[in-house]
Order: C-alpha cells, then structure tokens, then sequence
C-alpha cells in the first residue's frame, strides 16, 4: 500500500470517540491504516497497554506486598501477593510445581506448566485458595469463580533458569550478552479473562473493578506479576542452594528481565469478531500521530530526543535476536534506514515540522520505519496524548439499520467496501486456506482448503468473501425489488443478516474491519498477530513459525519497589541491555 | 454450575451452529437464550424446550404473507423463535416509523418468551415497544412485555394475565404480536385499543426486579444445570475439527 497515493481518500465520517476529540480530516485514510501488511508493521507506542498499566501503578500508587511465601527449597509451593490500589485489593496467587525438561510445551494444548497463577477480586480466604489449588493448575480443565479476573500459566525458558540460578548461588550477576539472548526467566502461553471457565464477565471488570476498566489491563497486570515472581523465585532457590555465597540480582538487571510470551493464532479470529474495538484503538493510535503532525513543535531539545530514541531502537533491534529469515531482513533494513535516517536529520535545515519529516519518510523509507517513526513521534509529546488512553475500550454491539434504503447500502457497500469486491473470490489462491477450531482446547488453526478436511466448520473470518457475496445478492435482489428497504432483503434472505449488520456498524467508523482476505494463499497471519501485541507493547518479536511468535513482555519497566519512588519511569520503550 | 455470560454465549453459538444456524441466526439466538435468563425469564427452559422440539430443525425462512403500511403478518413455520423472529422486530421497528404503532404478528411461532432480547435491543435504540401473546389449556393466559426506553436504556418488564374460557376472545395459539412506537403514550393507546381488560396480573415482574435478575446474573453467573451444560458442550463440539498431524501444522508445529 502506497501511503502517499491514498492520503486524500477521507470517506468515512467519524472516530466513534465522545464528542468528536478531534478532526477527522487530519486522520490517515483506513486503506492506509488498516492494510493488512502495515498492521504487520506496527510498533509498541506510549498508549500500548503496558505502557498505560505502568504509568497507573506509578501515578496511583500501587502497593504490592508478598502475604505468603510457600516455597521449598527448590521453588515448588505457592505464593500470594496483594494489591492495594486506592481502596480496590486484589490478589495474585502463584502455583510452582516441578516439570520435568521434556514436558515443557509452550503450545496452547500443553497440560502441564512449571507456574499457574490467576488474579483474584479481593483478599483471597484460606477456603479461596483451597479452590484455586484444586483449580488453577488444571487451567482450562478447571472450573474458576467469578471473583477471578485472570487465569494464567507459565513455562520457565529453560536457557535462562537455571543459569541466573547458577551465578546467584554462586555470588555472580548473570552474563548480560546471554540475558540479551533471551530477556527473561519465564514464559507465558496463555493469559485468559472476560468470563473464561466461570471467570467474571468482562462487563462485571469494566464496572467494578476501576484499576483494570481498561481493556487487557488484568491480563498484563498478571503478566507484571509474573514477570516479579520469576525473579523472586530463581532468588530464592539460589539463597536457598547456597546460602553463604548467594546473591540479589541486581536492580539494573531485573529491570531488563521481563515475561516472555508465545503467542499463536488464537489473537487472529479476535481482530476480525470485535472490529469496533480494533477499530478504536487504531483510532486512538491515529488521533495520537495527527495531533503530533498539527500541533508537535519541532524544537533543538526535542531533535535531540528524537535522535537518541532513534539510537536506542537501533540497539533494541541489534539486541533482537531472531531467526526467522523474513524478519532478520526486516529487522536489518529497520536499523539501516533508521541509521540513514538519523544521519539526515542532524543538522536538516527543512526539519522544522513534523510533516516535513513524513513526507520524506513515506517518499523513501519501508513500513517498518515508517510506523518506528510513528511510535517515536507519539511519545515525544506526552501532553498532547496521554488524555487518549481513555478511549481504548468500545461497546462493543453490532447494530442494523433496517429501515435504509436497499439501494443505499449497495452503494454504501461499493464505496466502503471496494477492497473487498475488487477480490476475485473465483481464483483458487483467494480461498487457499480456511481457518477453524481444533478439537484441541478450541484452537484456532489454519487449514488449506483443498487438501484437509473440516473447512465445512470454517470460522467466519472472511468479511470481505461474505461483503462481496451480500452485494451480488443486493444486485440482483434490486432487480425484483427496486424500492426495497434492508428489512425486506433479510426477510427474503436472512443469511445475510450478520454481514449486514457488520457493514451498517462499522462504515460510518473512520476504522475497524482489516482489509484483506484472510483465505488468500499469501495471507501472512504474523501480521495479525503484530497488529495486537503491538498494543499490548510487547517487544522482541520473534516470529518461530508462520504461525506463532515468541516476544517479550515488561522488559525495562520499572519494579515493584519503584513504584512509589516519586521518579519519572516511563522511559522504557525499546528497552536495551545494561551495560554489564 | 455457574457460568459466565461470556462463556454462555459463545457455547451457544456453537451449539446452534452446529444445528445448522447461520452466522447471523447463531450470533442473535445465544443471546435470545442467554439474556432471557438473565432477566429471569426463564431463557434456558426455553432452550431445552427447543431443542427437544421441532423448531430448530426446521431450518427455513419464514414468509411474509400479509403486509399493510403500519402492519405485516408473517408466517413462522412452526419455528422456534431462535429462528422466526429473525427481522420481525425490526420490520415492527421500521413500520412504526410510517404510524404511530408499527406491529407485526407472526404466527406459527415457538418458545415466544425469548422475543424478550430483540425487544431490549430496540429499547436500546430508543424505541419503545412490547409484545403480547396467548397460550393455556384449561385457561387463556395472556403474557404481555414491555420495553420502556430511557436515555438509550432499556427497562423490560413482564406480567402474566389469567382468564377464564370463554372470557375473552384469545387469538390463535402460536402466534406473537410485536408493537413498536417513538411514544410510549401511543403504546398505552394500542394496548388499551387491542388488549382485552386487565384485572390482576398472575405473575409480574416489575422492571427493577428485571434489572436486579440481570445484575446478580452477570456478577454471580449464570445458574446452568450441569446436565443441560454437559448437552451443550456435546452439541458444540460438532463444530470442532478432530485432531490430526496435518492439523497440527495448522497451528505452528
């Protein structure tokens, strides 16, 4: 997608945020936006989930104390920490049992983990925490109760375990250049909430509890958790091992460990079932960039910032290390024209405002730059965003309107929808793969569709075959029924009413439905997946298959024990090593 | 067991696609179901009635068989009302912006009681609207909901009235009456025009009751009977792929 070439399209008509914050005509035209291969380039930004949770601990003030410590000497046990925020408590309860190397499975099928936790309302009682022992560890065979907010499990990596364990016992700090290689202790391969397993129902979190209101705040909330019990826990074993020569880890060091994350094709089905909410947040993500493009002024200090936040990516992504031939390129193109980039601005003359800067960047550089730059300009105007965190949730409801002309959403469909019925569904590449359930844990997979079986339980994923269908329908349908209203077409035809309902919701929203087709032979579902983690802020993308990544949650942030520490810490975007 | 409103939704939209639904007809009936029982209005009797019926398997489209500028007829094939009220209450919706009461019946139609959500939805909107219907054996019962719509909420409540045979003139079993207007007086105005005189309601339940049946569903859950959950389950897992190697690699192995 040509950026350039689209940016005078402006056809939808609203952001759906309270009373229009802002101009919608200064906003990046949704054939740019949600193009499925610059999704696939988005960076964490200042509004990423992450981001939010932690400037609210600091802000409000969170305070996270250990109530039980039930370890052996080995790490097997249980633990629980309670938060107080403001006058909400929760609890986070761990359960660290032995695993034996060959069971580890990262996958969503495993049925065994070294750490299962949940995030519980409130003080958990003893009769409480006899539940969650029963429960917890069974995860997805367990039955939870609706005081539960989070249910979780973790693997240790293997690599990183047990070496820290070593050094401390030993009364050596870890080698940095292999903490570099992987960036954390633990890693998780589910995080489940919104009512899952007998959980509370999202609306129940939404209204009562405030400190998690936000969407995916209890999720990464319980994944921060679990970033400080790994630690605690390889401390413990190794005080525990050897306790005349063990030592601490070092503040800078638990700063740069955070939660690793594998993650598969589970994220992909949820961006195309809540386009609304995807749609606000690239619509919070955008409002954010048109305000730094109108109002950022471009001063020598913010120059200055904005080249020291350019280095450290480079060293960020010198520090990712991959595999994936595909993203190694990448990765090397992102640090060569950052590189490149840096060098031209030192010193330009013309630099005196941001849309200078993104006219050169569409006109030379790679999505993935573009979108790096995008991320960087947000956070360098905290005052002009930070009120947008705010809108990162939607209500969520699919509404039709079926007294509209029939005619009128065919032409709303051919103006919109254009993406959709320019794809030529005949051709057999464009139905290539179909998505469905697995028998096992209900995991979303991908199948090709002339080679396995299970495509007539195809998830319904594909808006823009089920939009091109609805059409031809409408035409012809038009041709007997001139003057038809929608409510007469879905009598006549009343398998069409989901995809009609979706079309009347979503087109006067300036974002929501991705525009692509998810059956396409090409179709790189990693894309999908970056577009989500990106908001959740997760780096160190580290695509292991086509189908699922391993990256990296929290490195950088700061610890529970600065919370409270009065200091700025929001500074830990594109987190680098510490100088070992 | 206990069961959150997620978790019950997103069973029964398996469930009732594994029944044939289609996408649009799955996603509206788990809610039909699901908010039915919320409110406290029995949604889940109702399910097990349908699906021990013949309303669901039915799978066809209901027909349009009378239509005037306020009002239509439409015949519900026997279906459930999982599948027959599919447009009926937005066609109410749509006539009642030509009159002053738009109304549509549908005849031929099962289980009436989950009409309930579609009517909420449309309070949602702003429109105020009700329903009514006939059934009783020995007695006529008339079952009358109405949705009162305040700043886009929408405050549903039910009443139950008994007569004796002969008493009034009840219309055909199986059929729904759906009534739709901007004004709640002209809502009163048709009710008092159409409805027989009502003396004491059998059984009531006032719009706060309603509202507080929601409310302790939603923290709580949802009371399932386990074996009611287990059918479900069992139902729902047609529409899962069995495991084979080929669909491992599916998923990244």
């Amino acid at each position: 997608m040509n950026e350039a070439k689209s940016e005078t399209a402006q056809e939808r008509t609203t952001t759906g945020l309270p009373g229009e914050i802002d101009d919608i005509a200064d906003l990046r035209p949704a054939e740019t936006v949600m193009d499925l291969q610059r999704l696939g380039s988005l960076q964490p930004f200042r509004l990423s989930f992450m981001r939010i949770l932690v400037r609210q601990m600091v802000r409000d003030r969170w305070q996270i104390h250990c109530s039980q410590f039930e370890l052996d000497d080995l790490g097997y046990g249980f633990a629980v920490y309670v938060l107080q925020a403001g006058t909400e408590i929760y609890s986070f309860v761990v359960f660290a049992v032995y695993l034996a190397d060959g069971s580890r499975n990262d996958r969503v099928i495993a049925g065994q983990w070294d750490l299962t936790m949940a995030l519980v309302q409130g003080e958990v009682t003893d009769s409480q925490l006899q539940h969650l022992r029963a429960n917890v560890p069974l995860q997805e065979v367990g039955r939870m109760s609706p005081e539960m907010l989070v249910l979780s499990r973790a693997n240790r990596s293997k690599r990183m375990f047990d070496n820290v364990v070593d050094s401390l016992a030993t009364g050596l700090q870890p080698d940095i250049s292999r903490l570099k290689d992987v960036g954390y202790l633990c890693r998780t391969t589910a995080v489940y909430g919104s009512g899952k397993f007998g959980m509370a129902d999202w609306g129940v979190v939404q209204r009562s509890c405030r400190s998690f209101a936000r969407p995916f705040a209890a999720e990464m909330f319980t994944c921060f958790m679990l970033r400080h019990f790994s630690v605690e826990q390889v401390q413990h074993i190794a005080s525990h091992r050897a306790p005349e020569t063990a030592v601490a880890l070092d503040s800078d060091i638990r700063r740069y460990l955070g939660i690793g994350n594998a993650t598969g094709l589970g994220m992909a089905p949820f961006l195309i079932k809540h386009p609304q909410l995807i749609g606000r947040w690239m619509t919070v993500r955008e409002v954010s960039l048109a305000r730094v493009l109108a109002r950022g002024k471009v001063t020598p200090e913010i120059l200055s910032r904005l080249l020291a936040m350019i280095e450290k990516v480079i060293q960020h992504t010198r520090e990712t290390h991959v595999k994936d031939p595909a993203q190694l390129t990448r990765n090397y193109q992102l640090m060569a024209e950052l590189t490149n980039l840096s060098e031209r601005l030192i010193g330009h003359q013309d630099f005196t405002d941001w849309q200078w800067l993104k006219a050169r960047l569409i006109e030379r550089y790679s999505l993935d730059t573009i979108e790096t730059m995008y991320s960087l300009m947000i956070e360098l105007y905290p005052h002009l965003v930070d009120d947008m965190e705010e809108y990162l949730g939607a209500d969520e409801h699919l509404q039709l309107r079926p007294e509209i002309a029939l005619s009128e959403l065919k032409r709303t469909i051919e103006s919109q929808y254009d993406w959709a019925l320019s794809i030529d569904f005949r051709k057999p590449e464009s139905q290539h793969v179909f998505w469905y359930r697995s028998e096992e844990k209900m995991e979303p997979r991908l199948g090709e569709r002339y080679v396995e079986s299970g495509a007539d339980k195809e998830l319904p994923v594909q808006v823009a075959r089920s939009v091109k269908a609805c059409h031809a329908l409408i035409v012809s349908d038009l041709l007997l029924h001139a003057d038809s209203d929608v409510v007469h077409f879905l009598l006549r035809h009343p398998d069409q009413i989901s995809i009609v309902r979706r079309i009347q919701t979503m087109t006067p929203l300036i974002y929501g439905d991705i525009r692509a087709n998810l059956a396409d032979q090409d179709m790189q579902p990693m894309h999908l997946l970056r577009a989500k983690l990106s908001f959740f802020g997760v780096s160190k993308f580290d695509p292991k298959s086509r189908l699922w990544v391993r990256n990296t949650m929290f490195q950088g942030a700061p610890l529970i024990s600065e919370l409270d520490s009065g200091r700025d810490l929001d500074d830990w975007y594109f987190p680098v090593a510490p100088i070992g | 067991m206990r069961v959150s409103r997620n978790e019950l939704i997103e069973l029964l939209k398996l469930v009732f696609e594994s029944l044939g639904f289609d996408q649009g007809d799955y996603e509206s009936a788990s809610q039909l179901v699901t908010y039915a029982e919320m409110w406290g209005l029995d949604g889940l009797e109702a399910l097990a009635d349908a699906l021990s019926g013949q309303g669901l398997q039915q799978h066809k489209a209901v027909r349009l068989i009378e239509e005037g500028q306020g009002s239509a007829v439409v015949d519900g094939r026997g279906l459930s009302s999982l599948l027959c009220l599919r447009s009926a209450a937005d066609l109410a919706y749509v006539k009642s912006l030509s009159v002053p009461v738009g109304q549509v019946a549908i005849v031929g139609c099962q289980q009436r009681i989950l009409v309930l959500q579609h009517l909420v939805n449309l309070g949602h909107r702003g429109v105020v609207c009700g329903a009514s219907w006939w059934d009783g054996v020995d007695y006529n019962f008339l079952h009358l909901l109405d949705v009162v719509s305040e700043n886009s909420d929408a405050r549903p409540s039910y009443r139950v009235y008994r007569f004796e045979p002969g008493e009034v003139e009840a219309a055909r079993a199986e059929q729904l009456f759906v009534y739709c207007s901007s004004s709640q007086q002209a809502v009163s105005d048709y009710q008092a025009q159409v409805l027989p005189a009502l003396g004491k309601p059998t059984r009531k339940i006032e719009a706060a009751e309603m509202r507080a049946n929601f409310e302790a569903s939603l923290v709580a859950g949802i009371l399932v009977e386990d074996a009611l959950w287990f059918d479900l389950i069992e139902l729902a897992a047609k529409m899962l792929v069995p495991t084979s190697i080929q669909s491992r690699l599916g998923a990244g192995d």
